[in-house]
């Protein structure tokens, strides 16, 4: 009996994985996009609240008339920020869902797999993935046709802090302290510490930590050694917390300036006094006269119990945006090549944090800059400056 | 089939062949690693580095990542083995843990974590994939019933016996141990192949878990067992994205529902969905006769 | 750390003894959780993968069991809660996972592989429902360090060492010095003999199981004070209680403290030194070493593996 119900199981299973083939598109049906997002897996703190603002707009898209009368539908799939199961994720909804664009994740590890498969199958996909690996091919500089980002990419980020610390905070003596195993924080660092040193200032102190490491204070006291009055500080917000501790443990008290998983809750985690830190913040999100992006943030957090304003919905909303913007200018809203010219043409677009973006030659942008965040002696995030690299 | 279908299969069959790997150490040597991922690691990174760094056809430096592969299995069995076998599992796995920080700290070769991508593209990356599951499938089959196999399978049950007949066990294990981790090797290279980008975290410590649950689910000591286990068993958690059970997705619960699937087997069928039994044709028509004749016997 | 009245002599003794005495902290932290390994493993002689798990898990307790309150309750009351969710969660996933290993009495190795589905299990489990909000433990203290001279140490530190020491105790003395741990240390040389000298050798697993479950519980709550609270936790931390046991002889819960904070120490210096990156190279290769020297562990005493 056992055995009769393992072998219908497999049955079954073989059965799921190739009977449903691929579905018909109909030219007055509504369009298939995709989102493929982290779910679940390590980054799902940020994947799902992309998802979410992803959806978001897409209802209200559908519920303003939709892509001139043509609803959209969204297909989620969760990517885990894992290589396999992004690909796996990208060609359920190539080959099997048959969308037509995809909306990406704000990680680029899955996104990297992908830049020449979009380009063979003609899907654009338009995201977050700020490494700049995502969008142009390193070996010979040529922009990949069908990969859009929505975002200042992290060489911007990094040197837009890099600036304000210099020009606005008189960092002189820099320290950064990463974790290198961390993708996120890697594309991050390593053109801060650029940039630095191209403004003819000292990095003092390069220190590290890996996911297994949870006591940084050797780093830390190192940096106090090294006597910077600066840290740069980047990985997710559990590692961020610790080392920012770490620092003010060791006696360290310049000024910490890091990527943008410091923004709430983080003042709340730390165990000291939160004072001189700014941090990159792509919106300024608790600004209801900018954009709509307060809007968006307090509607995610009120629908899912989120209790702090997560900026990934952002992203979400303004990658559907664009996405779009470029549908409705299209004669066919399906057809991938014409999608991915039209978002290249991408010009003075109002995304959700009021920023206008245009696509320039890379399929980056130019035109958006970076908030500059700190947060006041009551422990709320306050935006001090915009920065823009030029 | 379209490159959604013929993508999963090749997953299935690289977990196959990474499994089959798996299944010679523990198998045949009663060996238990937890680090098999980073010979996949130093096989996938050696081939495509080195190919793109000299230029060199990666056929080449595919047979260079294999044996590199070997080497270091070598090099981690001798003082290894000398141990007590609970020592294994756990030096293994420290040594995947070092894998993943070298590959983050040579990231001038490696990129790092942002991870090793452009991996050129490769024609019918399908049927090498299906062709050397195939062959290896065939080779650990082979060596199973060969006379080295079934003395390793002696010295697995009896250790002490083994030895007074001469049987020279220290070194039976680490062959046995560079065999295994030169197939996982394999199963490194075809991965980079069929992704086209290698990244120090798609060789966690969680892959080497998974392959190890993955071959007792099947059945320790049943190659095709272990085989097909690693084969569905891949490909389960895939079909769940579209699943819906009372309007929630079970997409996010893809990973928790192969556990509690393990789980069951553990509480069940505590050896394995074959046991020891190996699947063969003669075997299933075997079976469906009993199961015929047993409903004609209802009747 | 640049008082000027200091020479740079007494400066740099200040920095080793600051690095020394960060690294006894962080050694506690590991002995924590090597014993809640090698507790497991003295008896039931298999690396218990679950355990990293766990202490997510427990964290999490902890802190929800703290947030119903309006005014956080003191410390110990949620640790001593907390333990007692790790006992009950522990004799839950023996009821689940190992009950019918020992049932069907199959070979150590499933239980290798039960551990690790159900680590794997917990960690996805707590991905996927609780990564949304990243929780913290409210503060215990005003202010984070005290000055001891020119040194500076960490009053979270402190606490989570005192309380390391004193549970360690604690249980060595339970283990050594007690009528339970004279049991315990039978059915850890011999399960089969001490159930014919009247020991009931499963009750003795459950007592094993909950003490591995309360000190998850306690290693829980206080990763979560000094970390915070997110499903990564204990699983990120796993490996180096794996070493500081590996290290210290399998299954000795002495040679697993001590290794633990020689693991602490080394770490912190050698960090210092050459950075962080090549740590996991650097205690690999320590673990190889002294294995290679002194196979017996720190302590040189195990039970001897039977044939």
């Amino acid at each position: 009996m056992k055995k009769t119900i393992s072998c219908l199981l497999v049955l079954l299973v073989a059965f799921a994985v190739f009977a449903n083939g691929a579905q018909e598109v109909k030219s007055d049906g509504p369009i298939k996009i995709g989102s493929i997002q982290d779910l679940s897996g390590s980054a799902s703190n940020a994947g799902q609240p992309n998802a979410w603002g992803a959806e978001y707009a897409v209802k209200v898209i559908n519920e303003n008339g939709g892509i001139n009368g043509r609803m959209i539908e969204i297909y989620t799939q969760d990517c885990k920020n894992d290589v396999t199961e992004g690909l796996n994720a990208y060609h359920k909804l190539v080959d099997e869902i048959n969308v037509c664009a995809i909306i990406g994740p704000a990680l680029s590890n899955p996104a990297s797999a992908w830049v020449e498969l979009a380009g063979e199958d003609q899907v654009p996909i338009v995201g977050h993935f700020m490494d700049e690996i995502c969008t142009t091919n390193p070996d010979n500089g040529a922009t990949y046709e069908y990969m859009f980002l929505c975002e200042p990419s992290c060489a911007q980020q990094a040197e837009d802090l890099a600036e304000y610390a210099i020009k606005e905070l008189g960092s002189k003596k820099f320290a950064v302290l990463y974790n290198p195993s961390n993708a996120f924080a890697k594309a991050q660092t390593d053109p801060f510490v650029k940039y630095v040193v191209a403004q003819g200032l000292e990095v003092s102190a390069n220190e590290t930590f890996g996911w297994a490491d949870k006591d940084y204070s050797a780093q830390a006291l190192k940096i106090v050694a090294s006597g910077a009055d600066t840290v740069f500080l980047s990985d997710y917000l559990a590692q961020m917390v610790i080392a920012y501790d770490a620092l003010r443990d060791a006696g360290f008290t310049g000024k910490v300036v890091g990527a943008n998983t410091m923004a709430p809750p983080f003042a709340n985690q730390v165990k000291n006094t939160v004072y001189d830190c700014y941090f990159l913040q792509n919106y300024d999100m608790l600004n209801p006269s900018v954009g709509n992006i307060n809007e968006l943030v307090t509607a995610h957090m009120q629908a899912t119990g989120t209790t702090s304003p997560q900026v990934n919905v952002g992203f979400g909303w303004d990658a559907v945006l664009v996405l779009t913007e470029a549908m409705k200018k299209a004669k066919d809203p399906t057809d991938g090549a014409e999608l991915a010219s039209l978002i290249a043409q991408t010009k003075d677009l109002e995304l959700s944090g009021g920023v206008k973006i245009t696509m320039n030659a890379s399929h980056r942008t130019d035109t958006m800059g970076m908030y500059i965040a700190t947060y006041d002696a009551d422990k709320n995030m306050v935006i001090v400056g915009y920065e823009k690299v030029e | 089939m379209n490159n959604y279908q013929l993508g999963l299969i090749m997953n299935s069959c690289i977990s196959v062949i990474g499994v089959t790997g798996v299944f010679i150490i523990t198998s045949l040597a009663g060996m238990f690693s937890l680090g098999q991922a980073a010979y996949m690691a130093i096989s996938a990174y050696i081939t495509f580095v080195v190919a793109k760094m000299f230029g060199i056809p990666l056929i080449l430096t595919a047979i260079l990542g294999l044996a590199v592969s070997g080497l270091c299995a070598y090099i981690i069995a001798v003082p290894t083995l000398k141990l007590r076998k609970d020592y294994f599992a756990l030096i293994t796995m420290g040594f995947g843990e070092m894998m993943a920080s070298i590959i983050v700290m040579l990231d001038k070769y490696t990129n790092g974590s942002i991870g090793f991508s452009r991996i050129p593209k490769v024609k019918n990356v399908f049927w090498i994939v299906v062709g050397l599951t195939v062959f290896v499938l065939f080779f650990a089959w082979a060596l199973k019933r060969s006379r080295f196999g079934r003395m390793c399978i002696a010295l697995k049950t009896d250790e002490t016996a083994a030895k007074s007949f001469g049987v020279d066990t220290y070194r039976m294990k680490i062959t046995v141990y560079v065999i295994g981790s030169v197939i996982c090797g394999l199963a490194g290279i075809l991965y980079g192949l069929k992704n086209r980008v290698i990244t120090p975290d798609g060789f966690s410590w969680n892959l080497s878990a998974e392959m190890q649950i993955f071959l007792f689910f099947g059945g320790t000591n049943s190659l095709t067992g272990s085989a097909l286990s690693a084969f569905f068993l891949k490909l389960i958690p895939e079909t769940l994205r579209t699943v819906r059970i009372f309007g929630i997705s079970l997409q996010e619960f893809r990973t928790v529902s192969y556990g509690l699937m393990i789980l069951l087997v553990i509480n069940f069928r505590p050896n394995g969905i074959l046991g020891t039994k190996e699947f063969t044709w003669k075997g299933l028509v075997a079976f469906f006769r009993r199961l015929f004749a047993k409903k004609e016997a209802k009747k | 750390m640049t008082s000027s009245g200091l020479s740079s002599h007494q400066h740099k003794i200040n920095m080793w003894l600051q690095l020394l005495i960060n690294g006894i902290c962080l050694g506690a932290v590991y002995a924590l959780i090597a014993v809640g390994f090698a507790i497991v493993f003295s008896v039931l002689k298999f690396s218990n993968f679950a355990h990293g798990g766990m202490i997510s898990a427990c964290a999490f307790m902890g802190y929800f069991f703290q947030a119903r309150f309006k005014t956080a309750p003191p410390i110990w009351v949620t640790i001593i809660v907390t333990a007692l969710c790790g006992v009950v969660f522990a004799l839950f996933l023996d009821m689940i996972a190992y009950k019918s290993i020992r049932k069907h009495k199959s070979p150590n190795i499933y239980y290798f592989l039960a551990s690790l589905t159900i680590s794997i299990i917990i960690t996805s489990i707590l991905n996927v429902f609780f990564s949304k909000n990243p929780l913290a433990f409210p503060m215990i203290f005003k202010t984070t360090t005290f000055s001891v001279g020119s040194l500076k140490v960490s009053k979270m530190d402190t606490m989570i060492l005192v309380i390391s020491v004193v549970i360690l105790v604690a249980l060595m003395f339970l283990i050594n010095k007690t009528k339970i741990g004279l049991a315990m240390r039978a059915v850890a040389i011999n399960p089969d003999t001490s159930k014919l000298m009247g020991i009931n050798s499963s009750l003795i697993l459950v007592m094993i199981f909950s003490i591995a479950g309360s000190l998850a519980g306690v290693s829980g709550v206080l990763l979560g004070c000094k970390y915070g609270v997110y499903p990564d936790l204990g699983q990120t931390m796993m490996v180096k209680g794996f070493i500081a046991s590996v290290i210290g002889g399998l299954g000795s819960l002495g040679g697993a403290i001590a290794a633990a904070f020689l693991l602490g120490i080394i770490e912190m210096f050698w960090t210092f030194l050459f950075g962080s990156l090549s740590t996991p190279v650097m205690t690999f290769v320590v673990m190889l070493l002294f294995l290679f020297v002194r196979p017996q562990g720190i302590s040189g005493k195990f039970a001897k593996e039977k044939v």
